[in-house]
């Protein structure tokens, strides 16, 4: 097969054996890779309702096509598993290099299942697996630990999926760290990795998978260099200059970034406090050099240093726009140094920059409304915006230290710890919120409530920017089921091949699947490339009815939705109807309107489903 | 909209949140004649300037009048401030 290693990786950790398997040509045309593949396996080896940190739970690391062959913008890798914080199917993905090296090493993809005795790390050296001890590793942060490990085997180059502390004490928000400033963040898969006691996943080798058409990558990349010069160009140049930070100010302006844990509007800050968090402002003060994932002309990454201040950090990475927004408007401080030293620690720590600033942003609320008191706190004065403060607790978090260790879990879990709380938590289905809000952009209501992977930003639906639409349409619930669908169908292929988020400006409309065919040589008609978007979708949201997840499982809090409405701003008087905008996505994807579980027919119709059908039908 | 055979103008304060796109536009007090759509009132923009932005560009562009959601074709009624901002995209 073209694009792909060809072999499949399967190691137990209980008994430190494993197992390679060839990965067949069906399985790869039907679910590519990433997300859609990750699902597929997980779906059909782990079983039925495993606790999440028993050993017969499995995690894997899962590439896509595009990795380490070629197409610009593809090179992001998926880690999947079940989820601490939701009880369903998790996935997340992260850039850098680990992706295509993962590839080099000789696998497409590598899952892992039992407890380790001891701490390990697995070294896949191309292609040879090696278990390594490390016991003198736990514990380290996720810097010092790629360090340690590239001293250790005398090789800088090799890449390192790791965790940090956070995911070695199980947080419900522990990241799965990679190329020292990438994070595979949301979900808690890092929890699950520290709950095999496996540190690392480490990959090297020479392995060159070959694209099926290599004249054809270089057109295709060529084309995207020109769609980048012609009108998506004001947009590359602030990601390429600046990353994502660089849209901080206007979304805070336009209603979309949160104010005030969603309570408040972008007149709850100062002039100052909206324009210092942008990236713009930020790289005057500590941009030292930009950088770029594996094969991406954008290169929305860059390093900082962080010389003066209170929290001077040699060097890190720039912190994204979500977690700007988390540790900026959110708890209302606009100190950029603040916002540096939380974004480190997370990063050090492992832990998903998006939960921990939202949990922060939960306990300062509460602090504010007396809900707790400076002493139950630990003595933090958490009053809005306070950055020291905001710092602190940050750090509480991180290091697991006092009131920190309870809140690791996320605020969900702390505010039942607590029992008390309820009424400041914002969360779909237990996982904390992004940073776009529904209010502003509807569709994303039904993408947090009911994506297999709820609370995510980056899934498919009606999407970001459809809030750019005016209010006459974007707030017209009817009939949105066609478009919500489609939304999913392309960026489920987009990531099920390895390719970024910000191919939806950064890569001309449906190239991703011509770069697939590219690659592999399969040939998809546009009903194929349509099943294979809602395969992926569905082969998750099976994993999820397994669990027995229905659609009255699925939450999401009132206030994120507009109930309340705001008073005031961009979005004042908005409430969304998530369930009509649901109902038209189900319907459209041919699931049955009251428990979402999809009819036979729409099952046998996208095909490649055979076992879900024989697990919800079987008696049928 | 006339008076006194004179275009009555109204004075409107125009930020820029976007400079990817409009490059060096001053914020500032612009004047429009009664009566102008957002559009006008770019057109102003961009003449007083003297940045003048490509159509395919305009797409990444949204309005913000007092605060509230506004388009290209949206009239300038009783309107005091308008924020022109950058699409939202990914991130």
């Amino acid at each position: 097969m073209f694009g792909y290693a060809g072999k499949l990786l399967f190691v137990d950790l209980s008994n430190r054996t494993f197992e390679v398997r060839d990965l067949d040509e069906k399985t790869a045309r039907d679910y590519v890779g990433g997300l859609s593949l990750g699902a597929k396996i997980l779906y059909d080896e782990m079983p039925a309702k495993t606790p999440v940190f028993a050993p017969e739970s499995m995690i894997g690391f899962v590439t896509g096509v595009a990795n380490g062959t070629g197409p610009f913008m593809g090179g992001r890798y998926t880690v999947v598993s079940k989820s601490p914080v939701t009880g369903g199917f998790n996935d997340a993905s992260s850039g850098g290099t680990f992706g295509p090296l993962l590839k080099r090493a000789g696998y497409d993809a590598v899952f892992f299942k039992g407890i380790s005795e001891k701490p390990v790390y697995v070294f896949i050296d191309d292609g040879k697996v090696e278990f390594r001890d490390a016991t003198h590793l736990w514990g380290k942060t996720t810097i010092e630990l790629e360090k340690a490990i590239k001293e250790e085997l005398g090789d800088p180059k090799v890449g390192i999926a790791s965790i940090g502390p956070g995911g070695e004490n199980l947080s419900n928000m522990a990241a799965i760290m990679n190329d020292e400033h990438r994070a595979a963040g949301r979900g808690g898969s890092g929890a699950v990795m520290g709950s095999k006691k496996l540190k690392a996943l480490v990959v090297r080798g020479n392995h060159r998978v070959q694209a099926h058409d290599k004249d054809a990558v270089v057109a295709l990349n060529k084309e995207v260099a020109e769609w980048h010069k012609g009108p998506v160009a004001p947009v590359y140049e602030m990601f390429t200059n600046h990353g994502t930070g660089g849209a901080y100010d206007s979304s805070i302006i336009n209603g979309d970034t949160s104010v005030k844990n969603w309570l408040g509007t972008a007149n709850d800050l100062t002039e100052e406090q909206i324009k210092k968090p942008t990236s713009q402002e930020q790289d005057k003060l500590f941009k030292i050099k930009k950088y770029s994932c594996h094969a991406c002309p954008v290169g929305c990454g860059a390093i900082y240093s962080v010389k003066d201040g209170k929290w001077p950090i040699e060097e890190t990475g720039r912190p994204e726009y979500e977690t700007d927004a988390m540790f900026g408007s959110m708890v209302l401080n606009g100190d950029v140094y603040a916002i540096n030293q939380c974004n480190f620690l997370c990063n050090e720590y492992g832990l998903d920059t998006i939960s921990v600033g939202a949990t922060v942003a939960w306990l300062m609320e509460c602090y504010n409304n007396g809900i707790f008191t400076k002493e139950e706190i630990d003595g933090v004065d958490l009053t809005w915006g306070n950055a020291d403060a905001i710092v602190a607790m940050t750090e509480k978090i991180c290091k697991g230290e006092g009131i920190g260790k309870i809140l690791q879990a996320g605020s969900v879990a702390a505010a039942k710890h607590f029992n008390k709380g309820f009424e400041a938590l914002v969360h779909a289905s237990g996982i904390e919120i992004p940073q776009h809000d529904p209010r502003w952009s509807p569709g994303l209501a039904r993408t947090y409530k009911y994506d297999p992977t709820p609370g995510r930003h980056v899934k498919g639906g009606l999407s970001i920017h459809y809030g750019n639409h005016p209010p006459e349409i974007k707030y017209d619930y009817t009939n949105t089921g066609e478009r919500d669908v489609n939304g999913v169908v392309y960026t489920e292929a987009l990531y099920a091949a390895g390719f970024c988020t910000m191919a939806d400006f950064g890569l001309p409309p449906e190239i991703h699947i011509k770069f697939l065919t590219a690659v592999t040589g399969f040939v998809y008609t546009p009903e194929e490339a349509r099943n294979l978007g809602i395969r992926s979708h569905t082969i998750r949201h099976a994993f999820n009815l397994r669990e027995g997840l229905r659609r009255k499982d699925f939450t999401i809090s009132d206030r994120i939705v507009g109930v309340p409405p705001l008073k005031e701003g961009p979005t004042a008087g908005v409430t969304v109807d998530t369930e009509m905008i649901a109902d038209n996505f189900f319907k459209e994807m041919g699931w049955n309107l009251e428990d979402a579980v999809p009819t036979k027919e729409s099952l046998e119709r996208v095909g490649g489903l055979e076992n879900v059908i024989k697990d919800l039908y079987a008696n049928v | 909209m006339f008076k006194n055979g004179k275009v009555n103008t109204v004075k409107i304060q125009v930020y820029f949140v976007c400079q990817e796109v409009v490059g060096d536009m001053k914020d500032g007090i612009y004047e429009v004649a009664e009566g102008s759509t957002i559009r006008d009132l770019f057109s102003v923009c961009e003449k007083e300037n003297n940045i003048f932005i490509k159509d395919e560009y305009r797409q990444w562009l949204v309005f913000l009048a007092d605060g509230k959601q506004a388009q290209w074709d949206t009239v300038l009624h009783k309107v005091n401030t308008v924020h022109i901002i950058r699409a939202a995209v990914g991130g």
